[in-house]
């Protein structure tokens, strides 16, 4: 088994692929906009998700997403930009519905629990791997705030910290440092953790 | 006590993708639903052209807040287009489900509720709704729905998305 699927491929890659679907679309081959839902849902699921929404909510707005863009798609001008006006698109309905249905955002690290140790699948054992292993358990260490942060990060091309700051709740000047100091920490955490269990 | 990987903020990206991807996976099929989705808002714009418009869930809550995993015994959707709201109030009855819907702002339009079948949409009621603006439409099976919104003096239709009942 792999870890990969579309949406642990490189943003970049994924993004023109998008791209490259977007535009055979608009040119008239209608099952080009299957490939552009294939490579596309992952990303926005994630990005969404980021909401702390339900599974079922998030999967509401990843549709309507989908919709919005087969309704605009003339407002898209460049195939180029399809991947950032998705994403975009769907970090503002997540919002939007997380606030109106009264989910939380993550705001407040201190009121946030911590992820507690899973246990694990024999499938997950096969999948980590060594430097994996200490990046992911530092990934669970991390505040939700970080976690959501560098979760949409990851998933985004060249992401736009302006919308991400809005939609996060932090002022917008504050989100690139935000974004740094929640890498640094990640960083921080994968360097401290002895290996105690000496597996 | 293993070499550390290099810690370039790629690698970590990466990382950080194949964390949620185990950890978090997008719903097996999702991907074909929202192809469903997609193909079928598509093939509405290129069949029925400018005649019909679709309208955007924006809002969704379930009234049985924090069952976690449980089913909600009744949910409101919340479809806009261009200034026009429609509101759904759906609810279980039994092994049947009911809709109760408002119009905002009230005008004179006619509900038309189509439903899935294995040979495509298909119009399952039409109602005239006047100056509440509200309608209702008791003992509807499960199954996917929905609903064209056709105002009386001819300006352009709208569309729902679909939706399971």
């Amino acid at each position: 088994m792999t870890i990969g699927g579309a949406a642990t491929e490189r943003p970049g890659e994924v993004w023109s692929q998008a791209a490259s679907a977007f535009e055979r679309w608009t040119a008239g081959d209608a099952v080009a906009l299957d490939d552009l839902v294939r490579v596309m849902t992952p990303v926005l699921w994630h990005v969404v998700r980021a909401y702390r929404l339900s599974n079922e909510v998030a999967e509401d707005v990843v549709q309507t997403t989908w919709l919005s863009l087969v309704r605009s798609r003339e407002a898209i001008q460049e195939a180029a930009a399809v991947g950032g006006w998705l994403t975009t698109t769907a970090r503002r309905e997540a919002w939007r519905v997380a606030r109106a249905t009264g989910r939380g955002i993550p705001v407040e690290d201190d009121e946030l629990a911590r992820r507690l140790p899973e246990e694990e699948s024999p499938e997950t054992e096969v999948v980590r791997r060594d430097g994996e292993d200490r990046l992911w358990d530092a990934v669970e260490k991390l505040s939700e705030r970080c976690q959501a942060l560098l979760r949409i990060v990851a998933f985004e091309h060249r992401p736009d910290y302006s919308t991400i700051a809005a939609n996060l709740g932090m002022p917008v000047g504050s989100i690139g440092p935000t974004r740094g100091r929640c890498l640094s920490k990640l960083r921080a955490l994968i360097q401290a953790r002895p290996d105690v269990t000496g597996d | 006590m293993t070499d550390l990987p290099e810690l370039t903020d790629d690698s970590i990206f990466a990382g950080i993708r194949a964390y949620w991807d185990l950890h978090d996976p997008v719903p097996e099929d999702l991907v074909a639903r929202a192809q469903g989705a997609a193909a079928l808002a598509a093939s509405e714009l290129y069949d029925v052209g400018l005649d019909i418009e679709l309208m955007l869930l924006v809002e969704r809550t379930e009234e049985l807040a924090g069952a976690r995993g449980g089913s909600a015994t009744a949910y409101t959707l919340r479809f806009a287009h261009d200034g026009v709201d429609l509101l759904l109030r759906v609810s279980g009855e039994g092994a049947s489900s009911r809709i109760d819907g408002w119009v905002v702002p009230p005008s004179p339009i006619a509900v038309v509720v189509q439903r899935e079948t294995a040979s495509g949409w298909s119009d399952a009621a039409a109602i005239d709704i006047g100056d509440t603006g509200r309608f209702e439409l008791p003992e509807l099976a499960p199954g996917m729905l929905r609903l064209r919104l056709e105002p009386t003096d001819g300006s352009t239709s709208f569309m729902t998305p679909a939706f399971e009942i």
